[in-house]
């Protein structure tokens, strides 16, 4: 099941739905159905979502046009660049060098 | 009477044998044979060279209760050790059963060893059982007594299973609670591995953080990858070492992480790629934490 933060940023956006196997909600979000997630991520940039919470559960979700037309008019020049070429994934050894180097911190 | 013996009740006759309660003892205390926490303990005191005192104590032996009552003692002969020779003897509460008569006793005496020049042996000794053959005759250690020549150079404890009486037994644990309380606490407290992926919504800035429940009480580290931004090689941009405040340097501009209530957040006020969270990007995570 997913979750989403219910009080949304002063910008009117919330944070990327996230996936969540506690039986307990963490404080301030509520259960998000996975089918919300088509409206959530709609947009671009997304999450600028008003939502309406019952029994810590999302009933209904609509895009929140104003939050996201002023967050464009105010972000003109997004500079994400998906294309951007991958470079190398770390190896296993580099992984247990990292994790090694935090332990003997 | 029925096939069954009921021992605390009345039968309208004597009925109740030192067998009875010998079990009852065994069953609620343990079968074998233990010094009580009451007294002296039965402890051992050399008075001579053929002279070593027991003090007052209380035993289990298999459920039959034995005791030298308080302010009383036992003394135990020696018997002499020729001179150049070495010898162990024991020192043991015997349990006696007369077979024709069924009568019981219980005698502290000393088992007199073989003398020898080179590595004294400890003398053999009877191991009964009462419980369930109904043995004649058992012996407890309690001592090995130490001979050279006539000298008695050391005693040295045998019975070392004491019983603790109920309150020593609660005292004990409650002293005990708070290394076990830790003990339990160090349990939780194991190192987790948690790994997931979330969606980028395409947002930057302090006002727009990118957020994660990771619900460790303390987090040692996020290692986020994205599957089509520019990831640096994990020793030269660890993630979000919160181990310690991290260092600018990388090529790669890092937001800004803090954790807080079980939350991870960040963010970066140029770039919503670098603050991992590109629109429609998919980033696994992995995080470390207790």
């Amino acid at each position: 099941m997913k979750i989403i933060l219910i009080e949304a940023y002063e910008s009117g956006a919330r944070p990327a739905l996230q996936d969540w196997n506690g039986e307990k909600l963490p404080d301030g979000y509520a259960w998000c159905e996975e089918t919300f997630a088509d409206v959530f991520y709609s947009t671009d940039p997304a999450g600028f979502v008003d939502i309406t919470v019952e029994d810590d559960t999302v009933t209904a979700m609509t895009v929140n046009w104003e939050a996201l037309n002023a967050y464009i008019a105010e972000n003109p020049d997004e500079p994400d660049n998906p294309d951007e070429p991958e470079t190398d994934e770390p190896t296993a050894d580099e992984l247990i060098d990292a994790m090694l180097g935090v332990f003997n911190v | 009477m029925g096939n069954m013996h009921l021992v605390t009740g009345h039968a309208g006759k004597e009925h109740v044998k030192a067998s009875d309660h010998g079990a009852m003892f065994a069953a609620l205390f343990g079968s074998g044979q233990y010094i009580l926490d009451l007294g002296n303990k039965l402890a051992a005191q050399i008075v001579s060279n053929n002279l070593v005192r027991i003090s007052d104590g209380e035993l289990l032996m298999q459920g039959r209760h034995a005791r030298i009552p308080k302010k009383e003692y036992v003394d135990i002969p020696i018997s002499a050790n020729a001179n150049g020779y070495l010898r162990n003897d024991l020192i043991v509460v015997r349990y006696t059963k007369n077979a024709e008569t069924s009568v019981e006793d219980t005698n502290i005496i000393a088992i007199t060893g073989n003398s020898v020049t080179a590595d004294p042996k400890d003398p053999e000794y009877v191991a009964g059982d009462i419980l369930t053959d109904g043995a004649l005759q058992n012996d407890v250690p309690l001592y090995r007594v130490r001979l050279n020549g006539t000298e008695i150079t050391g005693i040295d404890s045998l019975l070392t299973e004491k019983l603790p009486s109920f309150h020593g037994l609660a005292k004990e644990l409650s002293e005990k609670l708070p290394e076990l309380e830790d003990a339990l606490e160090s349990l939780n407290n194991t190192l987790t591995c948690k790994t997931g992926t979330y969606t980028g919504t395409g947002t930057k800035g302090s006002g727009n953080p990118t957020k994660y429940v990771l619900g460790f009480s303390r987090p040692i580290l996020i290692y986020i990858k994205g599957t089509t931004m520019s990831v640096p090689t994990i020793k030269n941009h660890p993630l979000f070492d919160l181990t310690s405040s991290y260092t600018s340097g990388s090529s790669l501009a890092r937001p800004t992480a803090k954790y807080a209530n079980g939350t991870l957040s960040w963010y970066d006020g140029s770039d919503a790629a670098d603050q991992y969270n590109s629109s429609g990007v998919t980033y696994e995570w992995l995080a470390l934490g207790v």
